[in-house]
């Protein structure tokens, strides 16, 4: 009885409870800003996917692990989206993924706001970054929110050039339950 | 009944003249204004636009007109004097540099690309290369 009890309570609980969900491209949003020669220059990615392990009361066993598709880079003009597929760049033939995976979750000041302590992976290159992100229920999962900043140079990606080294990106991500 | 041929030859010679003006009113003017122009001469015309167009940034540095100038909102041709795409924002502030480098280090009174009057140019960096940014020299 109390078994049945219980599973009657997490189906109420719905996708707001403890679950495994799905990043998914509809609706998601991997942009980037990075200045060249001193201009907002704006790109965005595709291809996500992975899992995400999340309950809103239980954060700390929350886990994050998507990836993303370096070969969609998008800027908005083909010739240079060529170039930053290219080695010197992201180098997508070699290492098509780029992957962020949590290390811990932690909860934040306000209902809905969280930590993120990860790892992000470029080029094979791994870098701990640290950054507020919000989730909020949609009806069949999440929508995770959070924008943080990171050096290109730390990555590999590019040498000297006219573009900033520091570059912000912002996440919007969907998650449907899996 | 007979005609008189004097008025009628003024009518026709009118008729002639009011149908050239108006297609004379109606064509482009023979020297295209530009707009929003912020450091090329804002009177230049047309020949030393397209030369400095053609000659100075799509042969230097390998591009066509759609790498800085923003497509027109129908999705039909470009917005010459649209400022949309961050490109057109950096190609003025190089071609700025460049002037000033000829101005100030070559001292060159009046620099102006696309002419004579000019010792470093686009393709001095360059050279057909787009993204001229450090990469390993191309053979």
């Amino acid at each position: 009885m109390k078994r049945i009890l219980f599973l009657f309570i997490s189906i109420l609980c719905g996708p707001a409870a403890f679950g495994q969900y799905m990043p998914v491209d509809q609706g998601s949003v991997i942009q980037f800003t990075i200045q060249n020669f001193g201009f907002d220059v704006n790109g965005s990615f595709k291809g996500i996917r992975g899992t995400i392990d999340f309950d809103q009361q239980k954060p700390a066993d929350a886990h994050f692990s998507v990836d993303i598709d370096a070969g969609t880079i998008n800027t908005d003009n083909s010739l240079r989206d060529d170039h930053l597929r290219g080695a010197s760049y992201f180098d997508v033939k070699d290492h098509p993924r780029i992957q962020l995976e949590s290390i811990k979750i932690q909860a934040g000041d306000k209902a809905g706001s969280y930590l993120f302590l990860g790892k992000l992976t470029i080029k094979n290159t791994s870098r701990n970054i640290f950054f507020p992100f919000t989730a909020t229920p949609t009806p069949d999962g999440y929508q995770f929110t959070g924008t943080f900043k990171i050096k290109r140079k730390d990555f590999g990606v590019g040498g000297t050039s006219t573009i900033a080294d520091e570059l912000q990106v912002s996440l919007n991500i969907i998650a449907k339950k899996s | 009944m007979r005609i008189s041929r004097k008025p009628a030859i003024i009518l026709a010679l009118s008729g002639l003249v009011t149908v050239m003006t108006a297609a004379s009113s109606t064509g482009k003017p023979a020297d295209e204004h530009f707009t929003n122009l912020q450091v090329l001469p804002k009177d230049i015309d047309k020949a030393t636009m397209n030369k400095i167009m053609v000659g100075e940034f799509e042969d230097a540095l390998g591009v066509s007109c759609r790498f800085c100038h923003a497509a027109n909102k129908d999705g039909d041709g470009l917005d010459y004097a649209s400022d949309a795409k961050p490109e057109k924002q950096i190609a003025r502030r190089m071609l700025r540099m460049t002037l000033n480098l000829n101005r100030d280090y070559f001292k060159i009174d009046t620099p102006m690309v696309g002419t004579d009057n000019i010792v470093v140019t686009c393709n001095t960096c360059h050279k057909g290369d787009t993204f001229p940014d450090g990469d390993p020299a191309k053979n």
